[in-house]
């Protein structure tokens, strides 16, 4: 009847891709995962079949009727969406399912307790736009002051944890009961005598070693050589910033890994060293320029080469970890490749380590799954082609630098090879 | 990467040879250019082609686009399986539906 009746035999159908609306981002589930749709209202389950994955929705094909409403989908045991569904288009068994969170079993607790106080919280609030809507014979200009200072009111209400001194000469006179750490005191006082002598307010951030906290800094020169001081604790703020990051890395993570069917792995540092930890480098070669490539591909064929691999699948091996060389070229400053081999796992794995800036976590899907041939020496066809012919790719990325592992199963160790 | 030029009669025969990797840069782009600017017809041979990846085949890419767009034709003879397994990941072939001949053996 539809399309999507055709797929997954189809590939260039692409109706479950379009009806996500997540433009390029989206990606064919191949094969269709099987999964169940709780629906939260009813608790009724309804079979189905995970066909298309973006950030933003999911493509679900199913037989059973499946009222408009929010359901919770288990993608694994510790690993489930909530999202819900609009009416479904023209009676079609493809439902899209339009994603409101992700959620891990321990978070659930949490987010239930935290969505109620925020309820509450919003109940309760003055919203500054409130305050300025009542029409009075006050300016625009006025109204927009009034709502300027409201609106940092607002910001200084989120704060917790905001010092305020006046500087003078080095003596710190602070405007409310707390004191300035000793740690800090020779930087605040190098940032005020800079503002001062410059005539205008300056921001740094400084560690207060005997506190243990991150401080924002803001320094703004005042008449008669003296300074104010505003510390605004921002320690907290990094610590949840980096836990956003962390669950956004694992969704990440899941998510790729389900859409190349476990082929791409997100790697974190730690799990990177336990790798090479359990193997032996054989080989390392650096890479400054298009030259050096050859002798990446040569040791690649001297490691390997007591290895029984059929040629062809060498050959598309070296391919891969050629295109991950060129990368460093191409994208990066230098370039190191080392080859290991785990004679106990019958693994070779190959780390290329690109000291450039490194991928972003925004930029990993269309880095890493945009097909083809979309832009001269592109990194997408670069990652199709290491997809294609690695057994596995694994992907490190930091602001120092990508690294990208590349793993060759092999049948027969060297060293048995080389004794017979 | 080593080639050789072969042209009679509007047809040019281009046998290349080697490895086509990043250090080929434009050179090979360049050649089927400045070949496909003199003949109608240009047969790449691949026969002694033994390894390509995406940075050694980009700017031959674009320049056989380029010249299919100008009418000229272009083809692929004599190619190794598993090079031309190669271009298909990358989507060459589908992208540029050139004629593909692979090498009998």
């Amino acid at each position: 009847m539809y399309q999507c009746d055709q797929c997954p035999d189809d590939p260039t159908c692409t109706y479950c891709l379009s009806e996500l609306g997540a433009g390029h981002m989206a990606q064919k589930v191949i094969p269709p995962r099987r999964i169940q749709l709780l629906n939260l209202s009813t608790g009724s389950k309804i079979s189905a079949e995970l066909r298309a994955v973006s950030r933003i929705a999911l493509g679900v094909f199913t037989k059973q009727k499946c009222p408009p409403g929010r359901y919770e989908i288990e993608l694994d045991t510790d690993f489930r969406i909530i999202g819900s569904t609009v009416m479904r288009y023209n009676d079609s068994q493809y439902q899209v399912v339009d994603i409101e969170k992700v959620l891990r079993k321990q978070e659930v607790l949490d987010r239930l307790l935290m969505e109620e106080f925020h309820l509450w919280h919003l109940t309760h609030e003055l919203e500054p736009s409130e305050v300025t809507a009542d029409p009075s014979d006050l300016k625009e200009e006025q109204k927009q002051m009034i709502k300027r200072e409201l609106d940092k009111l607002f910001i200084l209400q989120q704060i917790h944890d905001i010092r305020m001194f006046i500087w003078k000469k080095g003596i710190y006179q602070p405007l409310g009961e707390f004191f300035l750490d000793e740690s800090c005191e020779p930087d605040v006082n190098r940032i005020a005598e800079r503002a001062l002598a410059r005539k205008e307010p300056i921001r740094e951030q400084l560690v207060a070693q005997g506190m243990d906290r991150v401080f924002d800094v803001h320094v703004v020169p005042l008449p008669k050589q003296s300074c104010g001081i505003a510390m605004i604790d921002i320690t907290d703020m990094i610590a949840t910033e980096r836990k956003r990051q962390r669950q956004e890395w694992e969704l990440y993570k899941q998510v790729l890994s389900i859409v190349t069917e476990q082929k791409l792995v997100l790697l974190q540092d730690v799990e990177l060293y336990e790798l090479i930890k359990a193997s032996d480098r054989r080989s390392t070669i650096f890479i400054g320029e298009a030259a050096d490539l050859a002798r990446v591909r040569q040791a690649i064929r001297e490691v390997l080469g007591a290895c029984s691999i059929a040629p062809a699948r060498l050959l598309h091996f070296i391919v891969a970890v050629n295109e991950a060389a060129t990368n460093t070229i191409t994208h990066g400053k230098a370039g190191r490749v080392d080859v290991y081999l785990s004679e106990k796992e019958h693994v070779c794995r190959v780390v290329v380590f690109d000291q450039g800036t490194g991928i972003s976590l925004s930029e990993l899907p269309q880095v890493t799954l945009l097909p083809g041939y979309s832009t001269r020496a592109s990194l997408g066809a670069g990652f199709q082609v290491m997809l294609s012919y690695a057994d596995r790719v694994m992907l490190n990325s930091s602001p120092m630098g990508t690294k990208i592992v590349l793993e060759l199963k092999i049948n027969q160790p060297a060293a048995h090879k080389m004794e017979s | 990467m080593d080639y050789q030029v072969k042209e009679a009669e509007q047809q040019a025969i281009v046998y290349l040879e080697g490895e086509l990797d990043m250090l080929v840069g434009e050179r090979l782009g360049n050649l089927i250019r400045e070949v496909g600017q003199r003949n109608k017809a240009i047969l790449l041979d691949f026969r002694e082609v033994t390894f390509v990846d995406s940075s050694g085949i980009g700017s031959m890419f674009f320049a056989t686009k380029d010249l299919l767009a100008s009418g000229k034709h272009v083809e692929i003879v004599n190619i190794r399986e598993e090079v031309l397994d190669i271009l298909r990941v990358l989507g060459f072939t589908e992208a540029l539906k050139i004629r593909v001949t692979p090498l009998k053996g």
